[in-house]
């Protein structure tokens, strides 16, 4: 059986058509799909108009829950005197049961339900039912609540009347606000309300049962919010794991920051001129002769009866070139690039800084961009992995100018990232040259040039 | 043409002015004009409808169409070969209005044999094969219609155009098509990036569709299974109270 056809483009919600007021400035979408470094796996940010899911099949109830930030929560967090997780908790379970009445449900999948039960698991193993109490509460209203609550079964009468009574107030109180207000979702104020008494209520209940007062890591690594801590990728606002080291391969296997690849950014340059004609004929366009099945040249009749067309041999292929430290491209180089694919070559550089990159397409169907877009995004790699896989996705043949060194975040070589590139261009059938000049060449005579990979 | 200065972010006024556009293809002082802008918000029907006077021809332009599709050729009849005009000498004959969509995909060969027809009335003509000289009659008028920008055309062929139109919005009336539900979800989907944004055709497909199927199952048949998703909880969340 083959593997479904994954398309991240597919996968981009839509929180324009969600939020309250009409604003023409898109959203930016990012893909949080291999990103173990981030805290969850969906984040929204009102103010600065990001949206971070991850773009594959299944995870449309990250993207839910997080267009429901966009429509009902406010572009900001108010300052509290309490932990402000509190209130992430109880937002994330105003806006699932918000989700619910609407019949659009927050529905895990077996494997992500079985991920959060096993965070919850380890709340209660390491005696910190703060995390777990805050967890199940962000659960309400999602098909994971149940899960989370099923590992109270093993815990002693105290814990399990501490947890479920709070779940079960901040649910009720939830719904009875919704059904005053005769809206989907209970008014933040009433969340925020219900997060500080939870805060003053648990905390010397918990210090009465010998349980600790507070969560044990810093509030600056849980993230933006998403309590819930569905998806498997990395860790969450109430995951575990993290203990405050950012980098390093931890005991748990983690790989580190220089381990992992930075954000690629996809962007066309304007594409303002015109591909040269390759050795005097015109891009693309068949020849006229006199055999054929459909004639589409009938004003020769007369002149030598080749009225039918045979197609032209049209080389094309997609070149990446790697425009990260000595490495560069100046327009006489694409348009040697384009000559030798009969003008139908895709053409994009690509460089990185610190966490991100961008690949900028030069050139396509003919034609290219101007010099002055041809000036590196930075000077570093970081984005070669992700950049590989987008020339993997292209139509063969295809090129990739490098010298062969690969980094990932912070501009570091890694052993890690330069396994997985060298497995996308195996993989994706990509040959590596060294110049712009071998690129052609091996254009030109498609396929038959020795290269260097 | 349009106004896109000093918008207020939170407003989302119009930024297709498709009062001057009609005026503008309306006028007779008006002869060749491009239209661009994305697909789905009416460039080819305003081409076809607004101030039509005359006959219209119209033809897509693919790479592979040749410049004597345009002109005309010879056909072999009987024993002979007899001259046959093609849309653009019909259209110069008769004042009528040719309309070319895809304006970029022409060839150099279609494209150089436009130079002739944007010309000036003075300077308009075009030889024939058969020898004979055909100038433009009075109303003939020539509409391109692309989803480019005329930076993509070359200088020449673009310095030729009277007008250039860029449509950023569905016309008013095709927008009136859709109802109430679909329309304010439709307006904020226009200015979306290329890969999100979603044409009227869309928004019309999922309008029809949805009557028999359901607005869920309509989505999903119009724009495909994940797209569909993503796009049928954005509506219903979109219409949620908040």
């Amino acid at each position: 059986m083959s593997t479904p056809r994954n398309v991240p483009g597919h996968h981009k919600p839509f929180p324009e058509l969600v939020e309250p007021m009409p604003d023409p400035r898109p959203y930016w979408i990012i893909d949080t799909v291999g990103k173990p470094w981030l805290p969850t796996n969906g984040m929204t940010s009102l103010a600065e108009r990001k949206l971070l899911v991850p773009l594959v099949a299944g995870a449309r109830s990250v993207a839910r829950h997080e267009l429901a930030h966009v429509k009902w929560s406010p572009k900001e967090l108010p300052r509290v005197d309490f932990d402000l997780r509190y209130l992430m908790a109880v937002e994330d379970a105003r806006l699932n049961l918000g989700l619910a009445w609407i019949d659009l449900a927050v529905l895990l999948t077996a494997e992500e339900r079985a991920h959060v039960a096993r965070l919850a698991r380890q709340d209660l193993a390491e005696r910190d039912l703060l995390a777990f109490v805050l967890r199940a509460i962000a659960a309400q209203g999602t098909n994971a609540e149940e899960a989370v609550l099923r590992e109270l079964g093993r815990e002693p009468q105290a814990v399990r009347d501490l947890a479920y009574g709070h779940v079960r107030r901040i649910r009720i109180e939830l719904l009875r606000a919704r059904r005053e207000r005769r809206a989907p979702v209970a008014s933040f104020e009433t969340g925020l309300a219900l997060a500080e008494e939870l805060s003053r209520r648990l905390e010397p209940e918990l210090e009465r049962l010998g349980f600790a007062r507070s969560l044990p890591f810093p509030l600056q690594l849980a993230g933006a919010g998403c309590c819930l801590g569905h998806g498997g990728s990395g860790g969450h606002g109430l995951a575990r794991g993290r203990k405050g080291s950012k980098a390093g391969t931890g005991a748990s296997g983690e790989p580190s920051e220089k381990d992992l690849s930075g954000e690629l950014r996809i962007v066309v340059a304007p594409l303002v001129h015109a591909t040269p004609a390759p050795r005097g004929g015109q891009r693309g366009r068949g020849r006229a002769v006199s055999e054929g099945s459909l004639p589409r040249y009938l004003h020769r009749w007369p002149l030598d009866r080749a009225i039918f067309r045979r197609a032209a041999c049209v080389r094309g292929g997609a070149v990446l070139i790697d425009t990260s430290g000595s490495m560069s491209l100046d327009a006489a180089g694409i348009d040697q690039i384009l000559f030798a694919s009969s003008g139908a070559a895709l053409i994009a550089i690509y460089s990185g800084q610190d966490k991100a990159g961008e690949l900028r397409i030069v050139a396509r169907d003919g034609r290219r961009a101007d010099a002055k877009d041809l000036v590196p995004f930075a000077r570093g790699n970081i984005v070669d992995e992700p950049a590989l896989a987008w020339l993997a996705r292209q139509s063969g043949p295809r090129l990739w100018i490098s010298d062969g060194g690969v980094t990932g975040i912070g501009d570091t070589v890694s052993a890690l990232v330069n396994a997985r590139c060298m497995e996308i261009v195996a993989q994706g059938r990509i040959r590596r040259v060294k110049t712009v000049a071998e690129a052609a060449g091996f254009l030109a005579r498609r396929g038959r040039h020795a290269g260097v990979a | 043409m349009t106004t896109r200065r000093n918008r207020d972010p939170k407003e989302l006024a119009p930024v297709t002015d498709w009062g001057f556009h009609e005026n503008v293809l309306r006028s007779p002082n008006v002869r060749t004009v491009y239209s661009w802008g994305p697909p789905g918000f009416g460039k080819t029907w305003a081409a076809y409808h607004v101030g039509l006077r005359g006959p219209l021809f119209a033809l897509t332009l693919t790479e592979d169409t040749p410049a004597a599709e345009l002109r005309g050729h010879y056909l072999p009849v009987g024993t002979g070969m007899e001259w046959r005009d093609g849309p653009a000498i019909l259209a110069l004959r008769l004042g009528a209005r040719l309309v070319i969509n895809e304006l970029t995909h022409g060839s150099p060969d279609v494209l150089s044999l436009l130079h002739p027809l944007l010309e000036n009335p003075d300077t308009a003509r075009l030889t024939l094969p058969t020898g004979e000289t055909v100038q433009p009659a009075r109303g003939f008028q020539l509409i391109a219609t692309d989803n480019l920008p005329p930076e993509e055309l070359p200088p020449a062929l673009r310095d030729r155009f009277d007008c250039i139109l860029e449509v950023r919005e569905p016309h008013p009336a095709a927008l009136a098509m859709l109802d109430e539900r679909l329309r304010g979800a439709a307006m904020r989907s226009f200015t979306l990036e290329p890969d999100r944004r979603i044409s009227l055709r869309g928004w019309l497909s999922v309008q029809r569709l949805s009557r028999e199927f359901g607005l869920k199952v309509a989505c999903q048949a119009v724009f495909g299974p994940a797209r569909g998703a993503q796009i049928h909880d954005g509506l219903i969340l979109g219409e949620a109270q908040n």
